[in-house]
């Protein structure tokens, strides 16, 4: 483990990787901020840069973005009630209550605190299971890569919110966008309609910004206020919130430990950590501690797991190549695009890449620390631009960055027809994340399976023979079989939907 | 109207800070339309656009534009101005390969070249603990003897690798099971862990796999191949044919331009480019990233290439022998 | 069956309806002609796609079935809002862009976008025209001028940063 940092440390020292990571903090933290761009709108908006930079201060950059962005969101919740992200949703429970005795201050360091030391405590356990994961999954051939990718989109249609069925739609979507352009055994174009620039597919880069940034553009501009900026109360910078932090020391590594849990489970993401930890934080605590009126144990809770998930996400992300959420899936796409393979091989070959990804992200989470607690009075600011500036520049980097990809205008196109697939899926209310994991593990769960009935010499026989893959199945088949009874039975799922609908 | 001035006034202070329209070229960054996936290939390839963009004074980027075996990047260079911004990195699946097999309607002829880049030879490999097979007729004689028995992978199906040990296994009249994968990287792993027994690799992959494979032969005919592969021996050395000769069996690329190039841009990128390849420490940079500079002049194209498609098509006969044997299993 | 109620989901479930459609249009078509649409693991290129079909078209034979009977806890009509029409514009501004953008480069439509829009939404002229034009030079800078991309020059070859 440690000689994994060592091996990354020369690549990470340097002024172009360390300058970025800080950079991807504050840029995080400022788009975490502003409500309805969160860490997955900013890794979106910066991949296409990160694919010109070397890999180290490349991936630093996403990491920094992916931690940054999920720790501001909760600023806003605390000051407006409104959630930057839906990572901080939890938040505003207690932290908004706080805002309002006038406590904002100290909401907004305890939850940047929080949010720093969940990350690290995180990170202490990405750095002892990667390896142990990655050595694990040496073992895996075709038949059991095409067992986890087949768990893997199961898990993420049936936790994604909204209903398991609109999940499992968009994940199968995804599946076929993935069969489009050459197909890989036979050299045949696949749903290419004659046109050489779906020869390989739609790329992943223009799919995502399209679905998620230009479709939520759309949504902001029919959302009005667009001129409007809220009043905010006057901030300062204050350490204080360090020494209040002390009294939550076992709040804070319990909902740490349950954010990186369920950040390791491929699909149960951020929010659903978020909402756990504190109803445990909650339930644990005794009545005079007033939760839901203020009290700093539920915006601990919540921030220690929402970023937590973020370091249990990158465990099956790099160890393995399967990716916890969406922001995860899109850091996966930079890794392939920066010419690596995450898995196992990345442990073997790459160390030096894996060490560095994992500083980059130790390190990001002491940024964080720093400059959350420095900046506090300019999120204050950003929260004032008005929609009238902010949604044109993210149309414009959206595109600018898609073209550069491939200076294709092509690429555009498709970013464009995205973003209204994009629109009407969110209006149906179905979930945009499934489709990227489908992309992403698709083409693992095709030429796998195909290369496991090449290597089989009596078909399907395979995924039974080999314990490992025969264990990954028979999870899947329970998954399965849950799904179809609460779908028969229908309440248990329904309940929730209209939890999370409001 | 205010927004008919405002576009006329942006064109015209536009203009006046561009750079006047007859200036020396280049002006301005060119880019070189790379067909693969990126990786050490791709490397290489950015190694020689760095050292010509300094010669030129320009920035030349390397765009990675994989798809349909290569033909995807060429399109995408062909829709492009003939005016030498935009590079074909020709390599010889696109080049040669996919207009053999109907895939595209050019041929070698209708580019203009500039200088040839690197090559590198393919070698077939086994685990590094391998006892089964003490040398290569051995592994051919037992993939003789129990058809299908051993699996392989060329990585992708049909490219040039999976060609060249075709040929190979086909004149040993050896049958094997091909499993293909996107990338060779990929297949190192199952060849570790016993899934396959026998891969086709890169002098990239292998420098970065030392450890854990065993070079049985290399598939070149070209003495300085063996160099990349630690001194491994040439399959001629066992009297081994492949029925291909110098550049045919292996991987190579030849930089060019549209035809329609004006001539003195055309003479400005071959000076720059022939520069580059002649540059001791650019050539130094290549070998380590186990790319063999070619050093082949413009001049020599016709003559390079022309055999090339001759020799190739018993590679597509070969694939084509290989999948009949496997089918009748 | 309240179509009104939920109707983006029932344009959703047209979409997710007609893919499989044309997934198995393809297979027999194109992937027919190609002869990789049938055959062992190794040749037949259509089968995965069309094992996706089959799930798409039963989660979509559920999904019927559910909006139909209301069985859908959010509805989801077509509600616009007073800004919907403004999305609407700035969308076409969007499309006017890429569409003229190979034609007349980067330099010349960005900031004739990026001023319209944000006009569009609501700044003053003077405002949006030096917001758009800063924007897009503070853009151009980053891309071309930092990351050595080649920003789409148009009929009239216009670089600034590169």
């Amino acid at each position: 483990m440690l000689d994994l940092l060592i091996q990354g440390a020369p690549l990470f020292f340097t002024w172009q990787a360390v300058l970025l990571t800080a950079a991807g903090i504050v840029a995080g933290l400022f788009i975490g901020v502003l409500p309805g761009l969160g860490p997955l709108m900013g890794i979106v908006l910066m991949l296409p840069v990160a694919f010109h930079l070397p890999p180290i201060p490349a991936m630093g950059m996403l990491i920094a973005i992916y931690v940054g962005g999920s720790a501001g969101g909760s600023i806003s919740a605390i000051l407006l009630r409104i959630p930057g992200t839906p990572l901080a949703a939890a938040t505003l429970f207690d932290g908004y209550p706080m805002a309002q005795k006038g406590r904002s201050q100290d909401a907004i360091g305890l939850s940047i605190i929080a949010s720093s030391l969940g990350g690290l405590l995180a990170g202490c356990v990405l750095l002892f299971f990667s390896p142990l994961l990655a050595a694990f999954a040496l073992r895996f051939g075709p038949p059991e890569y095409a067992a986890m990718a087949l768990f893997g989109l199961l898990t993420i249609a049936i936790v994604s919110e909204g209903s398991t069925i609109k999940g499992m739609v968009t994940g199968a979507f995804g599946l076929a966008i993935a069969t489009m352009g050459t197909d890989e055994f036979t050299n045949a174009y696949r749903f290419t309609f004659g046109n050489f620039n779906l020869t390989s597919g739609p790329h992943i880069v223009p799919v995502v910004v399209g679905l998620f940034a230009l479709s939520e553009v759309f949504v902001q501009i029919e959302g009005g206020d667009l001129t409007a900026s809220p009043k905010i109360q006057r901030l300062r910078v204050s350490f204080r919130a360090l020494r209040l932090i002390l009294a939550h020391k076992v709040n804070l590594v319990r909902s740490a430990m349950i954010g990186t849990f369920m950040g390791a489970i491929p699909g149960a993401g951020g929010d659903v950590s978020a909402f756990v930890s504190y109803a445990v934080a909650r339930r644990l605590a005794g009545p005079d501690e007033g939760y839901g009126e203020g009290a700093e144990g539920g915006v601990v809770a919540t921030e220690a797991a929402n970023n937590g998930c973020c370091g249990g996400a990158l465990i099956p992300s790099l160890s393995l190549g399967i990716p916890g959420d969406a922001s995860t899936a899109v850091l996966l796409a930079a890794l392939f695009l920066l010419g690596f393979f995450p898995g196992p091989e990345l442990f073997q070959y790459n160390a030096d890449i894996a060490g560095g990804i994992f500083i980059a992200y130790l390190i990001g989470n002491i940024v964080l620390l720093i400059a959350g607690i420095v900046l506090v009075p300019f999120f204050g600011s950003v929260l004032k631009l008005p929609k009238a500036w902010l949604l044109p520049a993210v149309i414009l980097l959206s595109t600018m960055g898609t073209y550069a990809l491939q200076n294709s205008v092509f690429d555009l196109w498709v970013m464009l027809v995205f973003g209204a697939v994009g629109y009407l899926l969110r209006r149906a209310n179905y979930p945009l994340a499934p489709i990227i994991i489908g992309m992403i593990l698709g083409p693992v769960l095709e030429n796998n399976l195909r290369r496991s009935l090449l290597i089989s010499r009596d078909g399907l026989q395979i995924f039974i023979d080999r314990p490992i893959s025969a264990t990954i199945l028979g999870m899947t088949g329970v998954l399965l079989a849950y799904v179809v009874i609460t779908l028969i039975r229908g309440a248990p799922k329904a309940a929730k939907d209209e939890e999370s609908s409001d | 109207m205010t927004l008919f001035n405002k576009i006329a006034a942006v064109a015209l202070s536009a203009t006046v800070l561009a750079s006047p329209a007859l200036a020396e070229f280049p002006e301005r960054n060119i880019e070189n339309i790379y067909p693969w996936a990126p990786g050490a290939t791709m490397a290489a390839s950015q190694v020689i656009a760095d050292a010509m963009g300094d010669e030129l004074g320009v920035n030349i980027s390397v765009v990675s534009t994989p798809g349909a075996g290569g033909v995807k990047a060429f399109e995408t260079a062909m829709s492009r101005p003939a005016d030498g911004y935009t590079i074909f990195d020709g390599y010889v699946a696109p080049l040669v390969l996919q207009p053999m097999q109907g895939n595209a309607d050019w041929s070698y002829t209708d580019f203009t070249p500039l200088w040839s880049a690197t090559s590198n030879a393919f070698a077939i490999a086994v685990r590094a603990d391998e006892d089964r097979f003490e040398d290569l007729p051995a592994l051919l004689d037992y993939a003789a003897q129990n058809p299908g028995d051993l699996r392989y992978s060329p990585g992708n199906a049909g490219a040039l690798p999976h060609m060249v040990v075709a040929k190979v296994m086909q004149n040993s009249d050896a049958v094997a099971q091909l499993v293909p994968y996107p990338e060779i990287d990929n297949a190192v792993r199952d060849l570790r862990s016993g899934i396959l027994d026998f891969i086709v690799i890169n002098p990239g992959v292998y420098t970065v796999n030392k450890d854990s494979v065993k070079i049985l032969g290399v598939l070149s005919t070209l003495e300085r191949s063996s160099e990349t592969y630690g001194g491994a021996p040439l399959i001629g050395s066992f009297g081994l044919d492949m029925g291909m000769t110098d550049l045919s069996p292996m991987g190579w690329n030849w930089w060019l331009v549209r035809s329609d190039t004006p001539e003195g841009v055309v003479a400005t990128l071959r000076e720059a480019m022939g520069t580059v390849m002649n540059d001791e420490e650019t050539q130094n940079r290549l070998l380590e990233m186990g790319y063999v500079p070619t050093l082949f002049s413009p001049e020599q194209y016709e003559e390079i290439v022309g055999p090339v498609a001759e020799q190739l098509q018993g590679g597509i006969d070969a694939i084509a022998w290989e999948k009949e044997q496997l089918d009748n299993m | 069956m309240r179509l009104r109620a939920y109707s983006y989901d029932w344009i959703v479930w047209g979409l997710f309806l007609a893919l499989p459609l044309v997934i198995f249009w393809q297979a027999a078509t194109s992937l027919e002609e190609q002869g990789v649409a049938g055959g062992g693991p190794m040749e037949n290129a259509a089968s995965f796609p069309r094992l996706i079909a089959w799930l798409l078209l039963g989660l979509a034979a559920v999904n019927g079935v559910r909006i139909a009977l209301c069985r859908i806890s959010a509805p989801s009509p077509l509600a616009p809002t007073p800004t919907t029409r403004l999305a609407c514009v700035v969308a076409a501004v969007f499309v006017a862009y890429l569409l003229l953008l190979p034609w007349l480069g980067y330099h010349l439509v960005t900031p004739v976008m990026m001023a319209t829009t944000m006009m569009l939404l609501g700044l003053s002229i003077p405002v949006a025209v030096a917001g758009g034009v800063a924007i897009s030079l503070l853009v151009a800078a980053v891309f071309q001028g930092l990351l050595n991309v080649v920003l789409p020059v148009g009929l009239f070859e216009i670089t600034l940063f590169g």
